[in-house]
């Protein structure tokens, strides 16, 4: 169930944010085409650099590190999971979640209702990347080496990777009453993932690793070239349905004492 | 049902801490009648706001149970709050919305109309105006008046207030008692908390006194104060004897007023007042006033003891300045020879003729405390 007044309203309080923020994605997802068409679909070696950072060898490649970017990451963190790791605490913490669950509304609704903002904001995210490079190979000149067709593909799976980091945040947020922890934790989960992806890439000793990272999973390159890994999609699923169900069981049951 | 309560509580017990150490209620029984207007009275900590949200869901009952309205605290929270107006202590609203929007909003997810918004903005004096203002801009006073049209705007069957009249100044405090009168008036009960024990004295049908977490009364007002001591205030011919004699009288006080006779004083309790006013007959009586105990007295005598709870008196400075003020009044009152000074003191200002008559339909008890207080 979900409360659409809430949802207006939640929409409403992050609009400025989110507007400027897809704008922001958009105009970096547009500048990766013309990066591509710069240096020629040439393989770029930077020592220290992982090559999943470095590989403009093809335009998928070049998409790809759009995606996987330190900038990106942080982009796309702010407007899904950012959107929604304050979203339960952050009321409790204003003290204005009492209100809202005074009038005749479920928790599980109002967690429901956060979770769909928290998806919004992953869909909206990926919808901007993916329009921002139609724009930017469009700008180019390179749309015809751009696979179109996988596009839809590329924007579920990003939208699924991102909307999972949201679940775990609207997770996080539901267990506390202030917004540090949950942030901390939610912030953790994707630096810790990221770090052992990016790491793993050029240093042995963790490459073993790097299939506990999220990231070692969401591959855009490989999505656009057509190779959709089902293994991908079961582990992002099953990440957020563990967040999910935590949140689903937790919320309900807390005891929201009167904020000091 | 029309003789269901609106609240009822059986043992209600919350217990807070991984071990349960911090015991917020104990085994409360509380049983709100429809159509009451009842104050919940106790200090910071003695277990009122966790009451209430235990009543509404925002807290789970370590034991014990609790219905509103006839429905269970726990399964039916979702029904309960569709019909029950809530104001939180300490009330926050989002800072980026108006008034209006705010007041839209949470109309809008109550799923019900606003059926008395205008009635409320109007006994609030906030205008149009003032709703299409950024609510970052008002004053605490200005948010507690919004969160008061939230919680009756919908003219809801139960409203439940916790702490309405903080940061509201006199006047508009007055209003609101005047709001819930008539809300009460009109079938509507009414559970509030609050520090103000004189706001319960003026408006209350029952109260409700709580003491770390343990239900310490629950009586009519009337009650409440009937129990106590009464203070006794007359003008005589001849000089008393044997008044100290009378079971049940402290205090006495007799001052010599020249050829008006003889001004006495004294503490009695309520069997007792009967005989000193007969032995004053005797004495050739020109002037008497007796006051009722207030609530506050009433009260500090649950509260009374300090060396068992001394926090008591930081929590509630309201009570700590009755107190300490006391025994002053007592000597003042002693040595004044007007009596009708301290009675237009202690006497509560009366209510408007609308609160009045708002008050008649519900079960009543601050007009025969009245009389008594002032009787002559």
């Amino acid at each position: 169930m979900i409360s659409l007044p809430l949802l207006r309203r939640l929409v409403r309080g992050h609009r400025i944010r989110l507007s400027l923020g897809l704008v922001v994605v958009a105009i970096w997802a547009l500048l990766f085409p013309v990066i591509y068409q710069a240096f020629s679909g040439q393989q770029v070696n930077i020592p220290g650099r992982p090559a999943a950072l470095t590989d403009f060898s093809t335009l998928g490649g070049t998409v790809s590190v759009g995606f996987i970017h330190p900038i990106s990451i942080a982009l796309y963190g702010i407007l899904s999971a950012g959107l929604t790791v304050g979203s339960l605490s952050g009321e409790r913490q204003r003290g204005t979640l009492e209100l809202l669950l005074s009038r005749p509304i479920s928790r599980r609704t109002v967690l429901s209702t956060m979770l769909l903002e928290g998806w919004i904001g992953a869909a909206l995210v990926a919808a901007a990347y993916i329009a921002g490079t139609i724009a930017g190979s469009l700008i180019a000149g390179v749309s015809d080496q751009l696979a179109v067709a996988q596009l839809p593909a590329l924007w579920a799976t990003a939208t699924l990777f991102w909307g999972m980091f949201a679940t775990v945040a609207v997770s996080a947020s539901a267990s506390f009453d202030q917004t540090v922890p949950s942030m901390a934790i939610t912030v953790s989960l994707i630096m810790a993932s990221y770090i052992i992806e990016v790491i793993g890439s050029f240093w042995d000793v963790v490459k073993p690793y790097r299939y506990l990272s999220l990231f070692n999973h969401f591959s855009p390159k490989e999505i656009l070239a057509g190779n959709i890994d089902g293994s991908a999609v079961l582990i992002f699923v099953v990440v957020t349905s563990a967040a999910a169900a935590w949140a689903y069981y937790e919320f309900p049951r807390r005891d929201l004492a009167a904020p000091n | 049902m029309p003789n269901e309560p609106a609240i009822q509580t059986r043992h209600l017990t919350k217990h807070y801490g991984r071990t349960g150490q911090i015991k917020a209620l104990e085994s409360l029984d509380l049983e709100i009648r429809a159509g009451e207007l009842f104050g919940f009275l106790g200090p910071n900590g003695a277990g009122k706001s966790t009451t209430i949200r235990t009543l509404l869901g925002f807290l789970h009952p370590t034991s014990g149970s609790a219905s509103v309205l006839g429905l269970d605290a726990v399964k039916d929270s979702v029904e309960i709050r569709r019909r029950v107006g809530y104001l939180p202590s300490g009330f926050a609203v989002y800072d980026y919305m108006s008034g209006l929007e705010y007041l839209d909003h949470m109309r809008s997810l109550s799923g019900r109309p606003s059926m008395l918004r205008h009635r409320v903005m109007e006994a609030l004096e906030l205008s149009d105006a003032i709703l299409k203002r950024p609510v970052r801009d008002y004053s605490r006073g200005m948010r507690q008046k919004i969160g008061v049209v939230q919680a009756l705007e919908t003219d809801p069957e139960l409203l439940i207030l916790d702490e309405p009249s903080e940061g509201l100044d006199p006047l508009m405090q007055r209003s609101l008692q005047e709001l819930l009168l008539e809300r009460v008036a009109a079938g509507r009960t009414v559970f509030f908390s609050s520090h103000l024990i004189s706001e319960v004295e003026r408006i209350c049908n029952r109260v409700a006194i709580v003491r770390g977490g343990r239900l310490v009364a629950l009586e009519t007002v009337e009650s409440l104060v009937r129990f106590q001591r009464r203070h006794v205030d007359a003008l005589v011919a001849r000089k008393p004897t044997r008044l100290a004699t009378i079971a049940g009288t402290s205090a006495l006080k007799v001052v010599p007023e020249g050829r008006a006779g003889f001004r006495v004083s004294c503490e009695a309790e309520s069997a007792a007042v009967p005989k000193v006013v007969a032995r004053l007959q005797t004495l050739g009586l020109r002037d008497l006033l007796i006051e009722a105990a207030s609530l506050e007295e009433a009260f500090m005598s649950y509260y009374g003891d300090t060396a068992r709870q001394p926090s008591n008196t930081q929590l509630f400075p309201e009570i700590a300045a009755v107190r300490a003020d006391a025994p002053k009044r007592t000597t003042k009152r002693a040595r004044q020879g007007g009596t009708s000074t301290s009675a237009k003191k202690k006497a509560p200002a009366k209510r408007p003729a609308t609160a009045r008559s708002a008050t008649s339909a519900a079960p009543k008890k601050a007009p025969a405390m009245r009389k008594k207080r002032s009787s002559r």
